[in-house]
């Protein structure tokens, strides 16, 4: 029987591989500190309207195709179920491509006989930049797991909040638009492979951008 | 074409210098970009499992952890597929 998830904190101490676990959350918690993401406060110098949201780390055992153990993921994630649309957000809505588009993407690149290189980008909402809506401005703070007397200013998207996946989206879009991408896709221009199926659909976006080299 | 689905990125190129000059361009930290990691040749994507021959020009998907899908998808040029081959 495989190993699963541990559900929070304390059930991740159980298991035989605390000492894992616990590795990697440093490395959760440094990334977080390395890209800015978090900022001390005093819990004390906050006043009572201040918008402070719990935290958790969420833990997610990685396998490989046989089922071995590949890697022991951990996420500092916000509690965002407690942010309220209209209060701390306008809305979360942000499009996902659907499979297909991706399984049409390798069928166009099986046929031109393409190579397929895969990038991840590593603690990707937290590169996104926080999103400014209109009346929903105002400073962000969460109360990491060992809650003691700071909180953190919430610098960056994290996790969890309502909001994050949009601005990540935001983000993205800003990139695929950018004039090094433009000159980039114009660049190796061949025959440019333009999907505009959904406007709105960031994997549009990103087929319009791009291209093939001579 | 780049493909994005979320923090995961497919960039397909027709040589290896065109995919270089994306990932050096836009995915470097030093001019913007993204902290980013190199997996190399694209072999898992969305849950599914990619075997590519080159030579003979196609590819599969594999969902093998799956039973409420088809198990291989071959796809193959001029090759149309419908319900039943599923």
């Amino acid at each position: 029987m495989f190993e699963t998830d541990p559900k929070h904190r304390g059930a991740m101490l159980r298991t035989d591989l605390a000492p894992d676990w616990i590795k990697s959350e440093h490395v959760e918690m440094d990334g977080l500190w390395r890209l800015g993401a978090l900022e001390k406060v005093l819990r004390s110098s906050l006043d009572a309207s201040a918008r402070i949201f719990g935290s958790r780390f969420h833990y997610k055992i990685k396998r490989q195709l046989d089922m071995s153990l590949d890697k022991l993921k951990v996420r500092l994630v916000l509690q965002g179920q407690h942010m309220k649309q209209g209060v701390d957000c306008e809305h979360s809505y942000f499009p996902v491509p659907h499979a297909s588009r991706f399984r049409t993407m390798l069928a166009l690149a099986t046929v031109e006989n393409m190579l397929i290189n895969h990038v991840n980008i590593s603690q990707a909402f937290l590169q996104g930049d926080l999103l400014e809506e209109k009346g929903f401005e105002g400073n962000v703070f969460i109360s990491p797991p060992p809650s003691a007397k700071y909180v953190c200013h919430l610098c960056a998207p994290l996790y969890g909040a309502c909001t994050s996946s949009r601005a990540w989206h935001q983000t993205c879009q800003l990139l695929w638009n950018s004039k090094a991408s433009r000159q980039l896709a114009s660049k190796n221009l061949r025959g440019a492979v333009t999907m505009q199926t959904e406007t709105r659909s960031w994997w549009a976006v990103t087929l319009t951008i791009c291209a093939y080299a001579a | 074409m780049v493909g994005s689905h979320i923090d995961d990125l497919c960039i397909c190129g027709i040589n290896h210098e065109c995919l270089d000059e994306f990932r050096f361009t836009l995915l470097d930290p030093a001019k913007d970009g993204f902290e980013s990691t190199y997996e190399g040749p694209l072999h898992h994507y969305l849950g599914y499992a990619i075997i590519r021959a080159l030579e003979a020009g196609t590819t599969s998907l594999l969902q093998d952890n799956r039973t409420c899908v088809p198990k291989v998808w071959t796809m193959e040029c001029h090759v149309t597929q419908d319900a039943h081959d599923a």
